[in-house]
């Protein structure tokens, strides 16, 4: 019986990596691996790069959408037949379906599954209405935030004005360290970019080196 | 199947896609949002890596459902409700970067800001290794980003949403071989990225 595997099989070794090998074929890599430092090395990047690949996580935005049918606010239902079984035309359809974001469509992506309090209509168009809805929320937070720092300042006054200036350059001070630190940051980010490009710039350059000399060679045999 | 009551701490059943999927095609809404609510996650995740933008992610995601309750009384079962639902989501998303294709590559993602780094910063996590972490996924998603389109989707099929090669094969329309040569290549050149940013060092494998 022939080997299933042949050394350098790179997608044998990538069905063993995600274990999705034949029983008789995951015994015949694993004793290759342990005799074979290339496929054995191969091996060990493709499952170096999988274990990095699992920090890229998708953000954690607001989602929790519902299906409204459009039924009446005082609780009656519509009777149990299934109503898109009628024969209504496609418009009908649709404009009976209608769907509700969460209340956790504010921006800042808190997650929510309770319903919004006004239903948005979005047969015809739902981004603006969407946008209008987020641009409200932002500007009552934005108003209840005010409120909060005006609230807070009242409370904090003091008649006294030298511990009043302390309290000032307290803020400022931690208002100058919020700032150093994001530019901190961002100089850290800025120079791991450019080292990235730097590396990307120097791969390419010595593989286009790499193909000079090798047509080079060819034109002087 | 009987339905438990909702309510933190009260044992409720928990119905199957299938159950959910026949309660719908009789009527029932809250089943069908029953079913939103158990993939929406997933879902938003599949066409957020596959597309690289959070806003563009979310409108393909409703979408998806949307067109997935219109679909519903032609969804016989002849797959499972979520490869179904599935196939739909990969559909919007190729027709979002044929739409949206530039130079055939999905747009850059959307940039770090550092107040964006402040705010995911744990209370006890040293800001170097925030920007650390920050990093590996920009590389990342510059990577991915710059993958032919089945290349990426194939990855993130496999990698993120635990798909056989046989599944990602039908729903991609491509014969096996195929998906497992889209993986190698993908992660091949992802691989190389990360060991030219630093993150990932060539192997050195001794021998026993």
């Amino acid at each position: 019986m022939s080997s299933p595997f042949q050394c350098g099989d790179h997608e044998a070794l990538l069905a063993y990596a995600y274990d999705e090998c034949e029983p008789a074929a995951r015994d015949v890599i694993t004793a290759h691996l342990a005799t074979c430092a290339g496929c054995a090395e191969e091996l060990a990047g493709i499952s170096a790069a999988r274990r990095l690949l699992a920090a890229w996580q998708p953000p954690e935005t607001a989602l929790g959408w519902q299906l409204d049918t459009g039924q009446r606010a005082d609780g009656n239902a519509s009777a149990a037949a299934p109503w898109w079984r009628q024969p209504l035309p496609a418009w009908a359809q649709v404009a009976a379906a209608v769907l509700i974001f969460g209340a956790g469509l504010a921006a800042g992506g808190r997650a929510s599954s309770a319903p919004a309090s006004e239903p948005v209509d979005v047969v015809a168009d739902w981004q603006p209405a969407v946008a209008a809805i987020e641009n409200r929320v932002a500007a009552v937070e934005s108003a209840a935030a005010d409120h909060q720092a005006l609230l807070a300042g009242l409370s904090s006054r003091e008649t006294d004005s030298d511990a009043l200036l302390r309290q000032i350059r307290s803020e400022i001070n931690a208002s100058e360290e919020r700032v150093r630190r994001q530019v901190a940051v961002s100089l850290v980010l800025l120079k791991a970019e450019e080292n990235y490009a730097q590396q990307t710039l120097t791969s390419d350059f010595q593989q286009l080196s790499s193909q000079v000399q090798y047509i080079l060679r060819g034109a002087q045999q | 199947m009987v339905s438990g009551t909702a309510g933190a701490g009260s044992l409720r059943m928990t119905r199957s896609d299938d159950e959910l999927v026949a309660r719908s095609r009789g009527g029932d809404v809250e089943s069908f949002n029953e079913l939103i609510l158990r993939w929406e996650r997933p879902i938003f995740a599949l066409a957020f890596r596959v597309i690289g933008r959070e806003d563009d992610a979310r409108d393909v995601c409703q979408e998806a459902f949307f067109r997935a309750f219109r679909a519903l009384p032609g969804f016989k079962g002849q797959s499972k409700f979520s490869s179904w639902l599935y196939r739909i989501t990969l559909n919007l998303c190729r027709d979002w970067m044929r739409k949206h294709r530039r130079t055939g590559a999905m747009q850059i993602p959307e940039g770090v800001e550092p107040l964006e780094l402040a705010g995911e910063r744990g209370a006890s996590e040293p800001i170097e290794d925030l920007v650390a972490r920050r990093e590996l996924v920009v590389v990342i998603e510059r990577a991915m980003a710059g993958l032919p389109d089945e290349q990426r989707t194939a990855i993130v099929l496999k990698e993120y949403h635990g798909m056989t090669f046989q599944e990602i094969a039908e729903l991609q329309g491509c014969p096996l071989s195929t998906v497992k040569t889209r993986l190698y290549q993908g992660l091949a050149t992802v691989r190389r990225s990360l060991e030219r940013s630093g993150h990932l060092q060539r192997p050195v494998v001794k021998r026993t």
